[in-house]
C-alpha cells in the first residue's frame, strides 16, 4: 500500500513540473510586458520615470532572460514561495493564508450537505424506480444541477434576503460580531454561511444524487443481490447491508476528487456573498490583473486536483477489495 | 385507380401551404403545427415588411442575419411540408420496419417526452435569437430620457421591465440570446473538433506520439476549467471572438481522452484492418472510419457541452471578465441586476431565466440523447 503510494507520488512530479511550466508560459503568452500590468493602474497616464520601472523590474526580476525567470519560478515554487502580489504588496502566501479558511468554512460545509441529501435522494429514488417519486427526484435533480449557480444565488437573496429579510445578503459577519460570546459567534457565522452553503450544497447533491441512484441500481442487478434475496432477507436488509456497500464504492472515490473544489470551487459564489475566500481573491486579481495571484491561485488549483486523483485512486484501492494496488481490477 | 392519382397530385399541391397536405392525410396533429409555424413566419414578415427588406443592406451580424433566416425558414417550412408528405404517401400501405442503429435511436429520442420538449425550446430560442431585430420591440442599445423610462415594472409596451438607463430588458435579452447561444454554439464546435482530431491522432499513431499527446492532455485536463478560463481572460481582453476561443481551447481535452479510448478499441477491429489493408492513408483511416464510429457518445456530450460553455460565458460575463456591457449577454445582465434587487427584481429575473431554461433544456436533451443512444438499452430492444 505505502509502496503504491510512494510510486503514485513519484510519478506525479513530472505532471506537477509540467502544471507549472504551463502557467508560467501563459500568463507569459500576454500581450505586452507584466510590467505594463503592474504600471497602468498606477500611473493613472503619467509618465513614470524610466529609472524607477527599472528599480521595479529588477526588483520583480523582469530583468532577467526568460528562462532565467523561468527557472526561478519552478525554484520558488518548490520553495512554497507564491511570489508578492502587484495590487496589495504583500506575499500571495499570506494572501492565501487569510483567505483559504474562509473558503473551507463555506466549502466543507457545502460538500456535506451535498452528500447528505445526495446519498439519500438516490438511494431513495433507486429503490423507488420508475415511481412518480423517482421520476421527480431525477428531473428535478437534473434541473437543480443546469440551474447556474449565480443566478439561483441571486434570487434566493432576493427572496430570503431582500424581502423576508431572514438571512444576510452578503458578508462573513454581523456589525457587533466583535461582541458575540463564542456560541453566539459560531451561530452569526453559520447565519451567514445558510445561503451560500445552501446553493453550493444543493447542485452538488443534485449531482451526486443522479450519480447514486445510477450505482445502486447496477449493483442491484448483479447476482448476489439477487441471491441475497432469493435466501430470503428482507429488502431493507437487501439495499443496506448488501448492495449499498458496493454502490458507496465509486461515490467515496468521487469525494476525492473533491479536493480541488474545497478551494476553489466557490469562485462565483464567494464574489455574490463578498466572501473573502480564495475564489474571490482569484477574481479580484483577474479583473485588477495580479498576475502572481492569478498564477499562484490556478497552480495550486491543479495541483489539488492531481492529488485528488490520487486520493481518489488509493481510496478505492483502500475500500474495494477487489482493486489490487496497481489499480487494476482483479475480479 | 385515375382517382388515387389526382387524390395523390391533390394532396402535393395543398403541401405548398404547409400542414395542408398532412391535414388531407389525416396527420393533423403535424399538420396544425406545420400551419402555425408557417403562420407565424408570415405574421412576422408583415408586421416588420420594412425592416425586413431593408435587412438585406444592413450589416451580416446585424439585420441582415435576421432577413436571410426569415427567407429560409419559410423556404425549408415548404421543403419539409412536400417532402414528408410525399414521404408519407409513397409509404403508405406498405409497412417498413426501420432497424437502423440512428432510426432506433431517434425512435427512442422520441418516446422522451421531456427532451423533444427541450428540442422545441432550444430551436425557438435559437430562431429567436436569429431574429432578434426583427423581433425586438425597441432598439437594444437606444437610451431614452432616463428619468421618465428607468426601472419600469414588466408591462405590456416593456414585457420584462427597463433598466437603470431606461432600456427595454425584452429587447435586450433576445440580443443576448445571440451573444450567448453562439458563443456556446461555436466553443462547443470548436472544442468537440479539437478533442476529437487530438484523440483519434494519438490512438491511430499509438507508441512515443501518443504518449508525448497524452501527457499533454494530463496536464491540461489537471487544471479546472474555470481557472483556466479565468486565467486567460485576465491575459486577453475579452470580447466574443476572443472568449469563443478561449472557451473552446479550454475544454478540449475531455473529449481527446475519451475518444483516444474509443479509438483504441475500433482500431484493432477487422474493419480498420481492411482499409489499411487496401492502402488508405492515415487520415482517411481516421476520419473517414474511426472517428464517425465513435462520433454517437461524442453527440451526447456535445448538448452537455454547449449546456456547459453558454453556463462558463455567463458565469464570466456575470463576474464582469467576458462580454461587457453595453453589449448584452444574459450574464452581464444578471450581473446589472445583482444591484438592484432591492427595488426592480425584474433586472436580473428575466434573462437568468432565459438562461435557466436553455440550460436546464440543453441537459434534459443530453439525457434523452443518452438514453436514445445507450447501446445496452439498445440491445435490450432488438435482440
Amino acid at each position: 500500500m505505502l509502496k503504491y503510494i510512494v510510486k503514485r507520488l513519484l510519478l506525479s512530479i513530472p505532471l506537477l513540473i509540467g502544471i507549472a511550466t504551463a502557467t508560467f508560459f501563459i500568463v507569459r503568452l500576454a500581450p505586452g510586458d507584466p510590467m505594463d500590468m503592474y504600471l497602468e493602474p498606477r500611473a493613472g497616464g503619467r509618465q513614470i520615470d524610466p529609472e524607477v520601472i527599472e528599480l521595479i523590474r529588477q526588483k520583480y526580476g523582469l530583468d532577467q532572460p526568460l528562462h532565467i525567470q523561468y527557472v526561478r519560478w519552478l525554484e520558488n515554487l518548490a520553495r512554497g514561495d507564491l511570489g508578492v502580489s502587484f495590487r496589495h504588496r504583500r506575499p500571495v502566501r499570506d494572501l492565501l493564508a487569510e483567505a483559504i479558511p474562509y473558503t473551507l468554512q463555506l466549502t466543507v460545509l457545502a460538500l456535506l450537505l451535498d452528500a447528505l441529501i445526495g446519498i439519500a435522494l438516490g438511494i431513495f429514488s433507486a429503490v423507488k424506480k420508475d415511481t412518480a417519486l423517482d421520476k421527480t427526484v431525477t428531473v428535478g435533480s437534473l434541473i437543480v444541477y443546469a440551474i447556474p449557480g449565480f443566478w439561483l444565488a441571486l434570487m434566493l437573496v432576493m427572496v430570503f434576503s431582500v424581502n423576508l429579510g431572514w438571512f444576510p445578503t452578503s458578508q462573513t459577519r454581523s456589525m457587533d460580531y466583535e461582541f458575540f460570546s463564542l456560541g453566539g459567534k459560531v451561530l452569526d457565522r453559520l447565519w451567514h454561511l445558510a445561503l451560500p452553503v445552501f446553493v453550493l450544497g444543493v447542485a452538488g447533491a443534485a449531482g451526486t444524487a443522479r450519480y447514486m441512484r445510477s450505482r445502486l441500481l447496477d449493483v442491484l442487478n448483479e447476482e448476489y443481490v439477487m441471491a441475497a434475496r432469493a435466501r430470503g432477507f428482507r429488502e431493507r436488509t437487501v439495499v443496506f447491508r448488501h448492495a449499498l456497500r458496493n454502490a458507496l464504492i465509486p461515490i467515496v472515490t468521487i469525494y476525492g476528487m473533491a479536493l480541488p473544489f474545497l478551494l476553489g470551487g466557490a469562485t462565483v459564489i464567494e464574489t455574490i456573498f463578498a466572501w473573502p475566500g480564495m475564489g474571490r481573491l482569484t477574481v479580484q486579481a483577474v479583473s485588477g490583473r495580479d498576475y502572481p495571484i492569478i498564477m499562484a491561485t490556478t497552480t495550486i488549483a491543479a495541483f489539488l486536483t492531481v492529488l485528488g486523483n490520487l486520493i481518489a485512486d488509493v481510496t478505492y484501492a483502500a475500500v474495494d477489495p477487489r482493486v489490487s494496488y496497481d489499480g487494476k481490477r482483479k475480479v | 385507380m385515375a382517382n388515387a392519382r389526382s387524390d395523390t397530385r391533390n394532396i402535393l399541391r395543398r403541401a405548398w401551404l404547409p400542414g395542408l397536405g398532412h391535414w388531407a392525410l389525416g396527420h393533423r396533429g403535424r399538420g396544425i403545427r406545420l400551419l402555425l409555424f408557417t403562420v407565424t413566419i408570415l405574421a412576422v414578415l408583415l408586421w416588420r415588411w420594412d425592416l425586413f427588406v431593408t435587412g438585406f443592406l444592413a450589416p451580416f451580424w446585424d439585420r441582415r442575419l435576421a432577413s436571410l433566416s426569415l427567407v429560409a425558414l419559410l423556404a425549408s417550412a415548404v421543403a419539409l411540408s412536400r417532402w414528408d408528405v410525399k414521404r408519407l404517401l409513397s409509404e403508405e400501405g406498405e409497412a417498413q420496419i426501420h432497424r437502423s442503429p440512428m432510426r432506433v435511436a431517434l425512435r427512442r429520442f422520441k418516446e422522451n417526452r421531456l427532451a423533444v420538449w427541450a428540442v422545441y425550446i432550444i430551436v425557438a430560442l435559437y430562431l429567436v435569437a436569429a431574429l432578434a431585430p426583427l423581433l425586438a420591440p425597441f432598439d437594444p442599445a437606444a437610451i431614452p430620457d432616463v428619468q421618465s423610462n428607468r426601472y419600469l415594472a414588466p408591462s405590456w409596451t416593456h414585457p420584462c421591465g427597463t433598466d437603470e438607463f431606461g432600456r427595454d430588458l425584452f429587447s435586450r435579452a433576445l440580443y443576448g440570446a445571440r451573444v450567448s447561444l453562439s458563443i456556446g454554439l461555436l466553443a462547443m464546435i470548436i472544442a468537440k473538433t479539437i478533442g476529437t482530431t487530438y484523440g483519434a491522432t494519438a490512438a491511430y499513431f499509438g507508441g512515443a506520439v501518443d504518449n508525448v499527446l497524452m501527457r499533454i492532455v494530463d496536464i491540461w485536463i489537471a487544471f479546472p476549467t474555470f481557472y483556466l478560463m479565468l486565467m486567460l481572460v485576465g491575459i486577453f481582453e475579452a470580447n466574443i471572438t476572443v472568449l469563443v476561443l478561449i472557451l473552446g481551447l479550454t475544454s478540449w481535452p475531455g473529449t481527446a481522452r475519451f475518444i483516444r479510448g474509443e479509438i483504441l478499441s475500433l482500431k484493432e477491429q477487422e474493419f480498420t484492418e481492411a482499409a489499411r489493408a487496401i492502402g488508405l492513408p492515415a487520415h482517411l483511416i481516421i476520419f473517414r472510419h474511426l472517428i464517425p464510429s465513435a462520433l454517437s457518445p461524442v453527440l451526447v456530450t456535445a448538448a452537455l457541452s454547449v449546456a456547459g460553455m453558454i453556463g462558463a460565458e455567463a458565469g464570466l460575463s456575470f463576474l464582469g471578465l467576458g462580454i461587457r456591457p453595453p453589449t448584452p449577454s444574459w450574464g452581464n445582465m444578471v450581473a446589472a441586476g445583482q444591484d438592484n434587487l432591492l427595488h426592480a427584481w425584474w433586472i436580473a429575473f428575466f434573462p437568468g431565466s432565459l438562461l435557466a431554461i436553455t440550460l436546464i433544456s440543453f441537459s434534459l436533451l443530453a439525457d434523452g440523447l443518452r438514453d436514445a443512444f445507450d447501446p445496452k438499452a439498445l440491445m435490450q430492444k432488438f435482440v
